[in-house]
């Protein structure tokens, strides 16, 4: 590193002439200088020098076209409430120095932006709905298309959920009519063309005041990424927005301080779990996933009261999906965290945390570590048989890879033995000449080759050949 | 589901912020830049550092930005884009370095988009073949353009972690014909 620049807190100098800038034919009356350094100077002993929070005190300003020692006596009203607790609060992977450190600057900004929202509320009751769910996103760059996805699906669930609250009283007789109730609900679906529409008005009406109030910023899609992703155009046209992570770091900490975080979160969560599934066939739909992925791994680093077991399926997820477009080494790190997820919840010997590592052992043999893919395949086997059965094809499964691990490691017999209990396996459970029993076949002829034995490596390859 | 994509297309409220506040300047290509437009006062100073420190460097230097959260590091990298882009940078990529893991993943979409490279699908998604690539890609086109002094500027934004982005910075020993200017916002100094 040749140089460091380390930043610093806006000056009276600087926050003087910011507001000159943004004042500078609004319709905010002005004020002569004298004024202004006098406002200015309250200003800063209100909310100090963060750019970040003078950047949205002004937008408010600006919007509400009120002087800034209105402003002033708003922020102190509302500070005084003292939002946000100093300390003790512990939250996400931060440590509390750090915390510590800037807990000012976050009170600052919650407390600008709950002015703001105020505002914004009546405005438009959306807004917060959005708000809610940016805050959980990876913040750079999310496409309006997937929050307005993510929106519909949240406000759907609220909407049955509130329906289904309403008639609480015949809660019996809805369980009974369950299934009446979905169906009533597709019904309803069928009309959601129109509504449709004005949802999607709404949306977008949301962001542009959320905008105006620069809560977030607008990054317009670049050209050149538009050229590459031509094929599925109507997927990228759209419009990625921004957000500050301090923005969202105070949004997540006002909702666990009114005991909505985990609700807020889990909406995100179980929207970005169900859309990670994908079709292995469309390679669209796994591109389309592929965009998820960001946000899987942010939530992923969040604090959360996911169980165990729901985390581990979820980074199983996000390292199928990384695995599936050859992005081994993530793959890897997801696959790892699964394992040690699920060897904590199910135990080590659990045929789930078996099948974590046979994830993990393909992924290694992807990337050439083939004595890690042996230990695990290893493992694996015993738990596979003692499950499964000695017959069972998923037993089958596992001995191909690990005689293929062993081959690669230069042991030849111990993978033609390996291989032929699998083929025995294969060919009993799939028959002679199903494409699985032909790979084997495969496998195990060119086990043979590498031996030496070219004729009977030659007798198998026909064999598999003729499937 | 299609519909609604539809209909956000033809909406063209949203899009007019896009458009209005396109790059006005042609002779640099730019890759994920910020076009949004923000009040910009002072940092005169730290600007005039980082001007100083580039305009010097014939090779590979490399400038933190550092500071807490909402103190501006991102913005002043940008401005400092805006302000020196036309005199002195062929090229600007910009790079969200906040999930380490994705950052190799935009120099792979940068290097397929701009230079219209292929990778196999073996080697597509290797950090290290990719890194390596993409230096020696830049490195190639300044030297190809001798005429021209312009070089890149590449901005690594948010790199909370400098271990983990070691391996994504060059060294001038690997790529000698490598000119680069590089930025880095960081929260942390270490």
């Amino acid at each position: 590193m040749e140089m460091m620049i380390e930043m610093q807190a806006f000056g009276i100098e600087d926050m003087k002439n910011y507001v000159r800038k943004c004042l500078a034919g609004s319709r905010v009356k002005q004020v002569d200088d004298e004024q202004l350094s006098k406002d200015v100077l309250a200003f800063h002993e209100l909310i100090g020098g963060l750019p970040l929070a003078f950047s949205l005190a002004m937008a408010y300003i600006q919007q509400k076209e009120i002087i800034i020692s209105n402003f002033c006596d708003l922020f102190v009203k509302e500070n005084n409430k003292e939002f946000i607790s100093q300390k003790n609060t512990i939250f996400e992977d931060k440590t509390t120095e750090e915390l510590e450190d800037h807990s000012e600057n976050l009170n600052f900004i919650s407390t600008v932006l709950i002015l703001a929202l105020v505002d914004l509320k009546r405005k438009n009751h959306n807004v917060e709905f959005v708000l809610d769910i940016i805050a959980y996103l990876s913040p750079d760059n999310i496409s309006t298309n997937l929050v307005f996805d993510c929106w519909i699906q949240c406000q759907n669930k609220e909407n049955i959920s509130s329906q289904l609250s309403s008639s609480k009283k015949r809660s019996t007789l809805n369980q009974l009519l369950g299934e009446e109730w979905t169906k009533l609900l597709d019904i309803e679906n069928a009309h959601k063309d129109k509504e449709c529409t004005v949802l999607a008005e709404n949306f977008e009406k949301a962001l542009e005041l959320l905008l105006s109030y620069s809560i977030i910023a607008v990054n317009p899609v670049q050209n050149q990424l538009i050229e590459l992703e031509s094929e599925f155009a109507q997927q990228v046209q759209n419009i990625n927005i921004n957000v500050h992570q301090l923005t969202q770091q105070v949004i997540r900490l006002n909702h666990q301080r009114s005991g909505v975080y985990e609700r807020n979160y889990e909406n995100v969560f179980r929207w970005v779990f169900a859309e990670l599934d994908y079709d292995i066939r469309d390679m669209r739909d796994v591109r389309r996933a592929g965009l998820l992925v960001p946000h899987g791994i942010y939530l992923e680093n969040l604090q959360n009261h996911i169980s165990d077991h729901e985390m581990a399926k979820f980074q199983e997820k996000i390292a199928d999906q990384q695995d599936e477009v050859g992005k081994y080494s993530i793959a890897l790190k997801y696959y790892e965290k699964a394992l040690l997820l699920k060897e904590k919840h199910y135990g080590k010997d659990h045929p789930e945390t078996s099948k974590a590592r046979v994830n993990l052992g393909n992924v290694w043999e992807e990337l050439g570590g083939y004595e890690k893919q042996r230990d695990l395949f290893t493992r694996a086997l015993a738990i596979t048989e003692k499950h499964y059965g000695k017959d069972h094809p998923e037993t089958a499964h596992v001995l191909t890879h690990l005689g293929n691990a062993w081959g690669e490691l230069g042991d030849y017999h111990k993978q033609i033995d390996l291989l032929i209990r699998s083929h025995k396996i294969t060919e009993k459970h799939y028959g002679k000449d199903h494409p699985e029993t032909a790979h084997v076949l495969t496998d195990l002829a060119n086990a043979w080759g590498n031996l030496g034995d070219y004729h009977k490596q030659k007798d198998l390859l026909k064999r598999a050949l003729k499937i | 589901m299609n519909q609604r994509v539809e209909l956000f297309r033809s909406k063209t409220q949203l899009e007019a912020y896009t458009t209005a506040e396109a790059p006005n300047s042609k002779d640099t290509k730019q890759f994920q830049v910020s076009q949004t437009k923000e009040t910009f006062v002072g940092r005169e100073l730290e600007l005039s550092q980082i001007k100083k420190l580039f305009n010097a460097n014939d090779g590979i230097i490399e400038c933190a930005i550092i500071g807490a959260a909402g103190l501006g590091k991102s913005q002043l990298a940008t401005e400092y884009i805006i302000r020196n882009q036309n005199e002195m940078y062929s090229e600007v990529v910009w790079l969200h370095a906040e999930q380490n893991d994705l950052t190799v993943d935009q120099m792979r979409i940068y290097l397929e988009t701009c230079y219209k490279i292929k990778f196999d699908k073996k080697e597509e998604n290797k950090k290290s073949v990719i890194t390596k690539r993409f230096y020696q890609t830049l490195g190639n086109v300044v030297g190809g353009r001798s005429k021209s002094i312009k070089k890149h500027c590449i901005i690594f934004d948010s790199a909370d972690n400098m271990e983990q982005l070691v391996e994504y910075l060059p060294d001038s020993s690997s790529y000698p014909t490598l000119k680069v200017d590089i930025l880095i916002t960081s929260r942390y100094k270490k």
